[in-house]
């Protein structure tokens, strides 16, 4: 009965004070959250963390959401957004880390997926993505991916329906022409 | 070649028209340039299709919103204890940068290395050395008073200097310490004066 309430009315219910609403709607946004994360990052570890950042924001930011976009729209944002600043963050601290090959090393042994097969696919679509630069990689997963329209992506991004393309374009050619 | 690259791309992601579609479908089959380029995006098509559906692991899953939840009350529990220790680590970084501010020898400490404890029983070379040396090093400024006292000794008076020539003794050439003192306190005319006069007698 709880699964097929609407988010709005399971954002009503979590103001009225319901946190199992909350707990509702994060189930049913944490492996959109996740996979877009873990495209955008590229392992699994940063995946996990952007999860956990997101899930904060919509518990803190939820009771004052405003309804102006969907409730879907809106968490692909916070997760967009954290995703890039954690890239931000990742590029800053690898130019003084001294600990890299430990810290990669430990991200890329720790995944969720058993299927050695599939792993690997992934990995390999992951490795070409994570050449490409942020704001075509977003568009890139964004689309194809998370199978989003120009407009969703729009609201998403705040950019034009014209650029978007022009980055999809970009971020699939370079994908051609790595492979 | 730039176009045909956009125009496929633009068919796999379904950008095109209807019209626009078909018209390329056409063209595909004939046009074997367009036949390589389009085989060679496929391929990207192909992959992003085969990691589409990942899957995971289900417990990972199931334990995200509990995990969450454990974060969150662990965050309520210690926020207070980490505000008291941001508070303290920055009070102790002030206490440390004064003290190390107040030891560097910025404010200095009048009673050690005074210039008159350096400069006592020192003869006017020794003086010299010692003065510039104290100069270079910043780390005392002699007073104006003092300055005035050494260069109304008999060598350094300087109205000494403007009335009398001497002739059979050696004339005392004015070191650079000598014109500097004579510079701090003298007055603009009084210079000039005095700067003429030594350049008249000879003396410089």
């Amino acid at each position: 009965m709880t699964e097929t309430k609407s988010d709005s009315q399971l954002i009503q219910e979590f103001i009225s004070g319901s946190d199992n609403a909350f707990n509702i709607l994060a189930k049913r946004y944490q492996q959109k959250i996740y996979w877009h994360a873990r495209r955008m990052m590229g392992n699994h570890l940063d995946a996990d963390e952007i999860v956990q950042q997101v899930l904060l924001v919509m518990y803190n930011k939820l009771k004052t959401f405003n309804f102006q976009s969907s409730v879907y729209t809106w968490v692909y944002r916070i997760t967009s957004t954290r995703s890039l600043n954690l890239i931000r963050k990742n590029k800053l601290t690898s130019l003084f880390a001294i600990e890299d090959k430990e810290k990669e090393t430990i991200k890329s042994d720790s995944d969720i997926i058993s299927d050695l097969e599939k792993r690997e696919k992934i990995e390999k679509i992951q490795r070409y993505l994570l050449k490409i630069p942020p704001k075509q990689r977003e568009v890139f997963v964004l689309r194809n991916f998370d199978e989003l329209s120009y407009e969703e992506i729009s609201e998403i991004t705040g950019r034009s329906v014209g650029a978007l393309k022009a980055n999809y374009f970009h971020a699939f050619n370079k994908l051609k022409e790595m492979m | 070649m730039n176009n045909i690259k956009e125009q496929i791309v633009r068919y796999l992601d379904g950008q095109l028209s209807e019209e626009e579609r078909i018209e390329f479908e056409k063209k595909l089959r004939f046009d074997e340039a367009l036949k390589k380029a389009y085989a060679d995006f496929q391929q990207v098509n192909e992959l992003i299709s085969e990691a589409k559906t990942p899957g995971g692991d289900k417990d990972y899953f199931i334990n995200i919103v509990p995990r969450f939840r454990q974060s969150l009350n662990n965050n309520i529990k210690t926020s207070p204890i980490k505000k008291v220790s941001y508070g303290f680590v920055t009070f102790i970084m002030f206490i440390c940068t004064f003290y190390i501010f107040n030891n560097t020898g910025v404010i200095t400490n009048p009673d050690i290395n005074s210039f008159e404890s350096i400069t006592a029983g020192l003869s006017d070379e020794q003086f010299n050395e010692a003065r510039n040396y104290l100069t270079d090093n910043t780390l005392v400024t002699p007073s104006e008073d003092l300055v005035y006292q050494f260069v109304n000794e008999d060598d350094f008076d300087l109205e000494g200097i403007l009335q009398s020539v001497p002739s059979e003794e050696e004339i005392n050439i004015l070191s650079d310490y000598q014109i500097n003192n004579i510079e701090s306190f003298a007055g603009e005319e009084e210079l000039q004066q005095a700067y003429e006069e030594l350049l008249t007698k000879s003396i410089l």
